[in-house]
């Protein structure tokens, strides 16, 4: 399925691309690291799988990446592009015009991202008006016609209901609607599916592979579970504590995983465990950030960690020609298979 | 041994209607025949809304069945304190069902007071190995559930229905709000203390991969109903139902390889309020034909019983078959030779 038509990672010019992106928050304890460091591009119809757990960093990453960090927030990066135009050097009305139109998000939790108030209908027609100047009444002919495409059965009646009179699933295809009615060259999906059930799930996958398919949009796609990043993604990004461990192509990363948090990620799946032998779970927590431990930052879950692992923090290396691992054993197999 | 037997049971939640019109009736649970055995961990799965909750609330005795029986150990069931003695309940979300202002070593020893189970200078002896049952350090003891992690708060709860020593755990889709990682853990510590104290669990989770990993049988449920019920491996190798089909197929793979039946479900759960006649699945099979609309599909007296007109016609299932990668495997290998090492110096979180 997605193996056959892998694009060369990174050949074609990236439509997105950060170089060395930190944020931090304030808080009266003082800086709050959130991101450190942290390189990526996206392609034209590519599918860039951000994955991590909790405090990885990587909501806050999309919403660095749609100009939507809080005031206590504190962004620098070297380089962050839209389509060869720096965005640091755009005003605040330009990033506006490319938000929603060129650039649009999908939040997990579409309960709280819908305003309750407001018919769903009507609040696609404001998406729409916000960027193209139509009559009230063709922009409502369109705001069904993107709830149709959703999947959303009966749109006309969808779109006079309230978010409360919606389910779950149909919220979230409301919310999608929204999101590629101007059809966006960047979606950023920040796990759009991890509230719903299992067959929603698929539907609401399919919806946003055609449309990476048939528009060319680029996607990020933000998720803990290994399952959706095996179903949606070209090339995968890993972030732990806000760093980003290992970047690969899904093919590579998935035939030999290097990163052992990304091993731990894989051996929490049940999938992926001997049936009636326990699971292979990372043991621990994620550590505070404000009490990094020194060294690398896995290194107090990682069951390979040695003296080194606890002093020197490792670099991201270049293990294949799109291929980086943060880690001191990398090659993981050939250094731990050459010791015993 | 049964532990717990439900016949016919019925649960109908009535609703404020119209002024003027009779008050509506939304039938959660239709008919319900169930049986758990001792120290089994059976699962119950299916969409949000089809009431697997309630089932699991009525077993805890949170809610009152409209209809039907329920036997513990062979009697009917007992309600209030003696019920709760019997069976526990741990919830998704810990932080809304651990008391805030209380230590987590009170909310753990709480029970043992109410039920009179141990004299109060043997409290901290029974906290310190209750602590140390669910992997947490007898430090924790003397925090409150907000300093906590997820995962943690979760053990803690896990450690206050344990503190009773019931027989039976209901875990309200208790590890689904949780990271992967944590998710395993909890897991892990399900099957842990399961093979220590021989309590059974009812495990209720829409998350298909850990059910078939933990449970020793599976209960489908959709609109109310129980669809398919059987042995976890049987149902998963060979379901009988196009639900249970559906669901499995719509399960993803942590391989990107992987190749599985494209069979994918439209449309949304009927309303409860207003279910199809017949069969309640009917509406989105592929499968249903004129009886599915009529008569409503009677449950096979099998030990892997199903409730379809069509599932004799059904065509052959191909189960997903997933290979992981050589590398992959090797480097799991390793991964588990290195976790167990490091597991056998350091046991508690």
């Amino acid at each position: 399925m997605k193996m056959q038509s892998l694009p060369a990672p990174q050949t074609t010019a990236p439509l997105l691309r950060v170089d060395n992106l930190s944020v931090s928050f304030r808080t009266d304890h003082g800086p709050l690291p959130a991101l450190q460091g942290v390189s990526l591009g996206v392609s034209p119809g590519e599918t860039l799988a951000v994955v991590g757990e909790s405090g990885s960093g990587k909501s806050v990453l999309s919403l660095a990446l749609m100009n939507l960090l809080p005031p206590t927030a504190t962004m620098t990066a070297d380089h962050l592009s839209f389509d060869g135009r720096d965005l640091a050097s755009l005003g605040q009305r330009d990033k506006r015009a490319l938000r929603g139109r060129d650039m649009a998000m999908i939040f997990q939790e579409p309960a709280t991202a819908l305003n309750p108030v407001q018919r769903i209908g009507d609040q696609l027609v404001e998406a729409i008006l916000l960027h193209d100047d139509m009559p009230r009444v063709r922009a409502h002919t369109r705001a069904v016609e993107a709830l149709a495409a959703t999947g959303i059965p009966s749109p006309d009646v969808r779109a006079r209901a309230y978010p409360h009179q919606l389910s779950g699933g149909m919220r979230q295809r409301a919310l999608i609607a929204m999101a590629l009615i101007h059809r966006p060259r960047l979606l950023i999906a920040d796990e759009p599916t991890t509230a719903l059930d299992v067959t929603v799930q698929a539907q609401i996958l399919d919806l946003i592979r055609d449309l990476a398919r048939e528009v060319g949009t680029a996607t990020i796609f933000i998720t803990h579970d290994m399952g959706v990043v095996a179903e949606m993604a070209d090339r995968v990004a890993v972030l732990y504590a806000g760093r980003m461990v290992e970047m690969a192509s899904a093919a590579d990363l998935f035939d030999s995983p290097e990163h052992p948090y990304t091993l731990g990620l894989l051996g929490s799946m049940p999938q992926l465990s001997q049936r009636g032998a326990p699971m292979l779970p990372i043991t621990g927590t994620v550590p505070d950030p404000r009490h990094m431990p020194p060294g690398c930052h896995f290194h107090t879950r990682c069951p390979f960690a040695n003296g080194t692992c606890e002093t020197v923090r490792p670099q991201l290396r270049r293990l294949g020609p799109a291929r980086l691992t943060a880690c001191h054993y990398a090659p993981l197999l050939e250094t731990l298979g050459a010791r015993t | 041994m049964s532990l717990l037997h439900l016949t016919h049971l019925s649960k109908d939640f009535r609703l404020k209607g119209s002024a003027f019109g009779k008050p509506l009736v939304l039938r959660a649970l239709d008919d319900i025949t169930l049986t758990i055995h001792k120290g089994e961990t059976l699962a119950l799965v299916g969409e949000s809304g089809c009431g697997k909750s309630t089932l699991g609330w009525i077993v805890a005795g949170l809610h009152k069945a409209t209809s039907g029986q329920m036997q513990v150990n062979g009697q009917t069931a007992q309600t209030g304190k003696a019920r709760a003695r019997q069976i526990q309940i741990v919830f998704q979300d810990p932080f809304g069902s651990l008391n805030p202002t209380m230590t987590v070593g009170a909310l753990i020893t709480e029970p043992i007071l109410l039920h009179d189970l141990a004299p109060r200078a043997a409290i901290p002896a029974r906290l310190d190995s209750l602590l140390s049952l669910v992997g947490l350090r007898p430090e924790i003891g003397r925090r409150y559930p907000h300093e906590l992690s997820g995962g943690q708060r979760q053990r803690v709860a896990l450690a206050r229905a344990l503190a009773v020593e019931p027989e039976l755990i209901v875990c309200d889709e208790a590890v689904s709000a949780l990271d992967v990682s944590v998710q395993a853990q909890i897991a892990n510590l399900l099957q842990e203390i399961q093979a220590k104290t021989g309590v059974a669990l009812l495990f209720i989770s829409h998350g298909l991969s850990l059910v078939r990993h933990i449970s020793h049988r599976v209960a489908v449920m959709y609109l109310g109903r129980i669809v398919e019920e059987g042995p976890t491996e049987q149902v998963f190798a060979s379901p009988r139902h196009p639900y249970t089909r559906a669901l499995i197929a719509a399960t993803l793979e942590p391989l990107p390889a992987a190749s599985r039946p494209r069979m994918k479900l439209t449309g949304e759960v009927p309303s409860p309020l207003a279910p199809p006649s017949g069969c309640t699945f009917r509406t989105r099979c592929p499968q249903a034909q004129a009886i599915c609309a009529t008569d409503k599909p009677p449950h096979d007296a099998k030990p892997h019983a199903v409730a379809c007109w069509r599932s004799d016609d059904l065509p052959a299932f191909v189960p997903t078959t997933l290979t992981p990668p050589a590398r992959m495997l090797a480097a799991l290998q390793l991964y588990r030779a290195a976790a167990a090492r490091r597991a056998t110096e350091d046991t508690l979180t």
